[in-house]
């Protein structure tokens, strides 16, 4: 009975162990996610309060299909452009009219009498103040992506993300000038455009300014398109631009201050002096919430930067807190 | 502030890595740069998968290995073949082809390819279920034998084997049945292989895996060293299967090739509990052999009804499993919090444009699915803690010593305890040709 | 003696009527999987629009490294000198020192086509599959690198370890006859 005895504590024992040692294995062996994953981004998302110099003073909603593309238009009136339609707001954010268009618009812009540009798809598009199609001019080649319009006086500016050009054309539909292709003699370096945001406008001072943003700069070309200087680096800091290719989108305030926004995993938008030094910032990633696409702006006569929000389908109106300089 | 800095960078990383669903789409699309130096796009190189014939190569050496095992077992009566094919199983199907597919994991293919209609079972698949079932018709176990490579390596380590006690040997038997039905439930409720998932052995076949299996798989081949087959006996799935179809196997091996004389000295050959004594003097059961049989016999139903009623508790565990609910689950601790912070899971879905409304009422439905299923298993643990009553009750006559037609392996340890085996093989006795047990 | 012979035969009779009907249903399914028409293998690969680069395919693959790896989409990238999926956002200065670059392995490579152009590689023997320069890409970029389930290591697991774990259900069966699913062209193999 003693050999039995022992055989059958053994043999508990063993099952004993096997169990213990298999729940162990398993309660302790298992490699945690969190710990193999890494998120390098986390340290720049931290901005201080006294780097963030403006407030936001208003949130409109947005019932246009697909907005993308917001202007600032005669008298302050705010014009948020999607599919097939363009809203009118009030500057106080009350919704004056709609105006019904034919396309899907990415980027708009209003002239002063309140002609209306949509940039869709590789063409731009023109109407009345009502509504009234008055003319189509085709893209330059089957590459291009109108990526932002930009109007001042007679010069509209097309930013052309696929061609990797600026085009400058009249209130007619003439071209007057292109800007930004590779040429030595003009010490330009051409456009790196790697993903299909692209931005250009014409500032106070009468210099056309580009986004370059391969090389996460802002640059100014002369009246016969040389290059006259730029502003702006890479980086994930403050000052800097982050990711492959910012800014995505600027605007210039009639000031000649630029409000720059990117695009990326910081969704971050800053105000820099009309030299390139960087001020502050208007909206910080923390504070522009979920979002899953790229923002774009306008700054009014007031020196309000309105946001569109795609995503959210928001318009956000910041006004500043602190005085310039 | 650290903390929260932290907090609430992670929020924002969860929040921004939903972030450009739309222009995906158009990036596909947008020209690349014009190079001037003539640089062309490297091609994207696509390694394919194995070839399809090789797969119809497995599924030929599989037919040769079984029916190579068939002849070693019952005709040749040859222990050291059966272990050479056994080895080569091994070799082919565990190292060579890293133990997938096996016909212990087609048992969920199967379930799948039946509660799943987006997944059809792959014609190899279903050869590699079939084709051992049908063996196991004709010839008994001869796939867990010397073909299926987990039970190879299993008993290449059976060095000093001990005598398990009847009662535990009964009681862990049930095992099988019970983690095939669960297995099932499983695959057909949430489309999980469990049984892949807890293979002990193929970390071995493959040279890696997850630690904790291969320490679980390290520790069951130790004590497989003293308890014979662990996985085949108390674990296996398909075995649960093999062992019905062998009970009514057209032909079975034999420990002698004659009639068994009684000499007892097979008695302690099989290291698997897997010998049958001659029954003696004291069976059959007799009238209170009987009455216990009735009791029984109405025991069954009352058991498949609790497993009924009760099983509806397994519900919440099968739900646990189910990775929509589970999503559902986080997602609503995540909603009611009001969460900045969001698990993988749920930044996912949202990503992907789901809507929280429906994936909560997909939940509810999954959830009292999952009740059924969870009743459905009850029934099958009941009817087969039931059946396993009655089948110890049953006692049957027996002349001489025999092959538990269930258990046996058909390893081919027995043979060479068989003096008359033994006399043939020395040329003392003609080598018997009569046509092997069957039944 | 005839009580025996008949139990004998009443349990022989039971045991090859479930045999044959054992026979016939086993057949009979067999014959129904196979005309369910023409059913190819399966597959595992990864959904790239559905992947969020949580990096689990580096350390749940049952493979020590990786099946997964990084797979570059040539022409869909934007050949930036500030790539997010080579750099670590917080640079000492725009140079290839180690500690600048985001992949812990060396595996994503670069070479310089022509200004202001890079070209970027993977080492797949390098690669671990921690998809932090798909990342990156993604979160900044045009998403031209992403993970794929490479068929020549993988050893198609009959469930695949990393589905289980994959928390945007990216991880996929699919036929063996179109094994990858390719950003910006097709998936066509080799």
């Amino acid at each position: 009975m003693t050999v039995g005895n022992r055989r059958m504590a053994f043999l508990v024992l063993t099952g004993a162990g096997v169990i213990a040692a298999m729940l162990l294995s398993w309660r302790y062996s298992h490699v945690s996610p969190a710990a193999a994953r890494h998120d390098p981004y986390e340290a720049a998302t931290d901005v201080p309060r006294e780097l963030i110099g403006y407030q936001e003073e208003n949130t409109v909603k947005v019932d246009v299909p697909e907005p993308l593309g917001v202007a600032v238009g005669p008298a302050d009136r705010i014009y948020v452009a999607g599919s097939n339609a363009i809203d009118v707001f009030h500057p106080n954010g009350a919704k004056l009219r709609r105006v019904s268009t034919t396309c899907s618009a990415r980027c708009i812009a209003v002239g002063e009498d309140g002609m209306i540009f949509l940039g869709a798809g590789g063409a731009v598009e023109v109407y009345s103040e009502t509504g009234e199609f008055l003319a189509r001019w085709p893209g330059l080649d089957e590459r291009s992506v109108i990526a932002s319009i930009n109007l001042r006086k007679d010069d509209i500016c097309v930013a052309d993300a696929g061609a990797r050009v600026v085009l400058v054309y009249g209130v007619a539909g003439n071209l007057k000038r292109r800007i930004g292709e590779k040429d030595e003699s003009l010490r330009t370096e051409g456009f790196v455009v790697p993903s299909p945001y692209f931005d250009a406008a014409v500032a106070p001072d009468g210099m056309l300014r580009a986004a370059n943003p391969g090389r996460h700069r802002v640059e100014t070309y002369g009246p016969e398109g040389s290059l006259a200087g730029w502003w702006g680096a890479p980086g994930f800091g403050h000052a800097g631009f982050s990711g492959c290719c910012n800014p995505a989108q600027f605007a210039i305030a009639f000031d000649g201050r630029f409000i720059t926004c990117e695009k990326g995993k910081l969704r971050r938008v800053k105000e820099y002096d009309s030299e390139g030094r960087f001020v502050c910032y208007v909206a910080s990633t923390e504070a522009l919430g979920p979002g899953t696409l790229p923002l774009d702006v306008a700054v009014d006569v007031r020196g309000r930067v309105i946001l569109l929000d795609s995503a959210d389908k928001v318009l956000r109106i910041f006004v500043r807190t602190r005085r310039a300089g | 502030m650290q903390r929260l800095n932290k907090t609430c960078c992670a929020g924002l990383v969860a929040v921004l890595a939903m972030l450009y669903a739309l222009p995906a789409e158009s990036l596909e699309r947008f020209p690349p740069p014009d190079f001037e130096s003539g640089f062309v796009f490297p091609e994207v190189t696509k390694p394919g998968p194995r070839p399809q014939l090789l797969e119809y190569l497995d599924v030929s050496v599989l037919i040769g290995a079984l029916s190579l095992a068939a002849y070693l077992g019952i005709r040749k009566r040859s222990r050291t073949g059966l272990a050479v094919l056994g080895v080569f199983s091994l070799a082919y199907f565990g190292l060579w082809r890293r133990g997938c597919i096996c016909p212990v994991g087609a048992i969920q293919n199967v379930a799948l390819s039946l509660s799943d209609g987006g997944y059809v079972l792959p014609l190899s698949v279903a050869a590699f279920f079939f084709l051992p079932l049908f063996f196991a018709l004709l010839f008994g176990r001869v796939f867990c034998s010397s073909v299926c490579p987990l039970g190879a390596i299993q008993d290449v380590v059976v060095l000093k084997p001990l005598r398990l006690p009847m009662w535990l040997e009964h009681s862990l038997g049930v095992l099988p049945y019970l983690y095939l039905g669960t297995a099932v439930v499983v695959t057909m409720a949430t489309g999980r292989f469990m049984i892949c998932r807890l293979d002990p052995y193929v970390g071995f076949f493959r040279l890696s895996g997850r630690l904790a299996m291969l320490i679980t798989g390290g520790i069951l081949l130790v004590a497989g060293v003293f308890v014979g087959r662990i996985y085949c006996r108390f674990i296996c799935p398909y075995g649960a299967i093999l062992r019905i179809f062998s009970i009514v196997s057209k032909w079975h091996v034999r420990i002698g090739p004659r009639d068994c004389v009684a000499c007892t000295l097979c008695e302690d050959a099989c290291p698997y509990n897997a010998i049958l004594k001659p029954s003696g003097e004291s069976a059959p059961g007799g009238i209170a052999g009987r009455a216990l049989l009735a009791r029984l016999i109405i025991l069954l139903p009352l058991l498949m009804l609790a497993g009924y009623i009760h099983g509806k508790r397994l519900g919440p565990v099968l739900s646990k499993m189910h990775p929509r609910v589970r999503l559902a689950e986080q997602l609503w601790v995540e909603e009611e919090r009001n969460a900045r912070v969001r698990s993988d899971q749920t930044l996912a879905f949202i990503e992907q444009g789901g809507v929280p409304k429906e994936l909560f009422g997909e939940a509810l439905l999954l959830k009292s699915k999952n009740e059924s299923w969870g009743r459905l298993l009850g029934l099958w643990a009941g009817a087969v803690t039931g059946l396993k009553l009655i089948s110890l009750s049953l006692r049957r006559r027996r002349e001489g010593y025999t092959p538990d037609r269930a258990k046996c392996v058909s390893c081919g340890r027995c043979f060479s305890s068989c003096p008359q085996h033994r006399a043939e093989r020395r040329g003392l006795l003609p080598v018997e040709r009569s046509v092997p047990d069957g039944s | 003696m005839p009580d025996d012979e008949r139990r004998l035969t009443r349990r022989e009779l039971l045991h090859s009527a479930v045999r044959g009907a054992a026979l016939v249903g086993a057949g009979a399914a067999l014959g129904v999987f196979s005309g369910r028409g023409s059913a190819g293998e399966y597959v595992w690969q990864i959904d790239p629009d559905k992947c969020m680069q949580c990096g689990r395919c580096a350390t749940e693959c049952v493979l020590s490294p990786s099946a997964v790896k990084c797979v570059h989409a040539f022409a869909m990238c934007g050949y930036c000198e500030f790539c997010t999926g080579y750099f670590e956002p917080e640079l000492n200065g725009l140079n290839t020192g180690a500690e600048n670059l985001l992949c812990p392995t060396g595996a994503l490579q670069r070479s310089f086509v022509e200004d202001p152009y890079y070209k970027y590689v993977i080492d797949e023997d390098l690669c671990m599959g921690c998809a932090r320069c798909a990342k990156g890409c993604r979160m900044f970029g045009n998403g031209s690198l992403f993970m794929q389930i490479r068929h020549d290591r993988c050893l198609n697991c009959n469930q695949c370890s990393i589905a289980a774990a994959c928390p945007a259900g990216a991880v996929m069966r699919v036929p063996a006859d179109s094994p990858y699913m390719l950003r910006g062209g097709d998936a066509a193999p080799e």
